[in-house]
């Protein structure tokens, strides 16, 4: 009985649900075309390694990527990309006209190319000039300053531009870890008598106290007027400081370009910024850019902001990366400041 | 099924613009057939549609993301509106007059003693905490959901229940996918 009252129901049901379901069919058709063909275009497009099976475990720096690979992998959307690494483990790049780097970079993901092919990165689009890209997925400046040390003999003559991106170098350089990877930090010594570098943490267990960070919050923070954003800073007067130390005594100019958080860039993002400031009077979203300015200023050392010169067009689409356009804009930069070298020199 | 990806990735555009062609390719290709009676009309409309909206997504990816999330805002809307309309129909139209005959048929006597609450033996009760990273049955019992239902309906007498599963596989195409946010800490690394 209850079948046939449930058949007969189902029937009354089945007619009432008609009209909405004849509205949906092109929702439906579209929908499922949708995933069909996504599936296709990334079956054609190759499968794509994990992160883990480009990048491995490095004494003292924390993790580099693995030499000569090429390899195909996901950005934080899912999109799929191509990168290609040397000898040395950094992305390939150009060597210019003249057979040597003029500029080398170092910075995080963005020195790295995360989210575009080999031949759209910036090291890549402008084939009479030099530039090599030394840096990787989640690096902080203390990694990048002892990489410079590292590499310190090679910038005779050239141009070091050092890529400080707002949404987790500023925070992540106070912090001994990232998730679960040690990575080397700076730590304020006794009696605020300054910085010191540590790095005897590091080693390829896992970090024991491995929270999840909200680079939004901390960044937010640091646009207040807070003592995180105190303490990052002065943190930066001492890094960038002894990177100057570094490109002097190895004969080459150090600039500093500041890399704003699409969140700062996008007057339609930063609503969510400002909710997240610990104090939203305080809060200001050029703050990050004016402080590393100071800085630069006081120790003699150029200085650029990626403020003006990229847009949110610039970036991957939901992503915090740049896009072939952002690579672009950026050789651009690279180039003027090479010329700009040229004409000071003259 | 109804509501496609929030998350913009190259791959979804893609789908979605071919998708998208091809279909209205068909009812304009349609629409025109019917208009003048020339299957040639038909095809050339339809043809010109795939071509024009394919270029529109090729030159003008911004144009096309809008029409992505326009598409998409409409279809969650549509899925909302679908899911109520199809939780309201089976409860008035199905549940409502199988409970009214259980209570005056003979099966009266029964509800008090039935019941559908079952022990849980997935996992064992001092395993509760932290349970989202013991693997479990969930996932088999998400897959094989029509199977089970039917299974239960035949074996506890409720095969009624079989009138029902048209309905829940629609609430199910309705259902959107899970949250599309990108984690902020989200670097696998070595």
């Amino acid at each position: 009985m209850r079948l046939l009252i449930g058949s007969i129901g189902a029937v009354f049901a089945a007619l009432l649900t008609l009209p909405i379901l004849l509205l949906a069919l092109p929702f439906f058709l579209v929908g499922a075309g949708q995933r069909f063909g996504a599936r296709i275009f990334e079956r054609l497009e190759g499968d794509a390694v994990t992160w883990r099976d480009v990048l491995q475990y490095e004494p003292i720096i924390g993790w580099k990527p693995k030499p000569n690979i090429r390899a195909r992998v996901q950005d934080l959307v899912g999109n799929r990309f191509v990168l290609s690494t040397g000898e040395d483990g950094w992305r390939v790049s150009g060597s210019g006209v003249s057979g040597k780097p003029e500029a080398f970079v170092f910075g995080d993901s963005f020195a790295f190319g995360f989210g575009v092919d080999d031949e759209v990165f910036f090291g890549n689009v402008l084939p009479d000039i030099g530039i090599k890209a030394i840096g990787t997925n989640g690096y902080n400046l203390v990694q990048e300053l002892l990489l410079m040390e590292r590499y310190a003999e090679a910038f005779h003559g050239g141009v070091v531009i050092w890529l400080v991106y707002h949404g987790n170098d500023l925070f992540e350089n106070l912090v001994p870890n990232e998730g679960q990877y040690r990575m080397p930090f700076v730590r304020e010594l006794k009696n605020s008598k300054g910085w010191e570098v540590v790095a005897t943490h590091i080693n390829p267990t896992p970090w024991p106290m491995a929270s999840m960070r909200e680079y939004n919050a901390r960044l937010a923070e640091i646009c207040c007027d807070t003592d995180l954003s105190k303490r990052a800073f002065s943190a930066c007067d001492f890094l960038i400081e002894r990177a100057m130390e570094v490109c002097d005594a190895a004969g080459a100019r150090l600039v500093v370009c500041s890399v704003p958080d699409i969140l700062q860039l996008d007057p339609a993002q930063i609503d969510r910024l400002v909710k997240l400031a610990p104090d939203p009077t305080s809060f200001d979203a050029g703050r990050p850019d004016r402080a590393l300015e100071e800085i630069c200023q006081r120790h003699r050392v150029g200085f650029v902001t990626l403020k003006g010169v990229l847009d949110p067009s610039c970036y991957i689409r939901g992503e915090v990366h740049w896009n072939a356009k952002g690579h672009r804009r950026v050789a651009d930069l690279i180039s003027s400041t090479l010329q700009a070298r040229v004409d000071t020199a003259s | 099924m109804l509501v496609m990806p929030s998350q913009p990735r190259k791959s979804y555009l893609i789908g979605f613009t071919t998708s998208f062609g091809i279909v209205t390719a068909v009812i304009l290709g349609s629409v025109a057939y019917w208009l003048t009676g020339a299957s040639a009309a038909g095809g050339v409309v339809g043809l010109a549609s795939i071509l024009g909206l394919t270029l529109i997504g090729r030159v003008f990816p911004n144009a096309a993301w809008s029409l992505y999330e326009g598409w998409n805002a409409l279809a969650r809307g549509l899925a909302q509106l679908m899911h109520a309309w199809i939780v309201f129909v089976i409860f008035h139209v199905i549940l409502r007059p199988v409970s009214l005959i259980r209570k005056v048929g003979n099966d009266g006597a029964a509800i008090g003693q039935l019941t559908m609450w079952q022990e849980r033996r997935t996992l064992s009760s001092d395993s509760f905490y932290g349970q989202s990273e013991v693997p479990s049955a969930l996932a088999a019992q998400k897959r094989f959901w029509l199977r089970d239902l039917v299974g239960w309906g035949l074996s506890s007498g409720n095969s009624w229940v079989i009138c029902l599963a048209p309905f829940l596989f629609l609430l199910r195409l309705t259902t959107p996918a899970s949250s599309n946010v990108v984690p902020e800490n989200v670097y696998t690394l070595y």
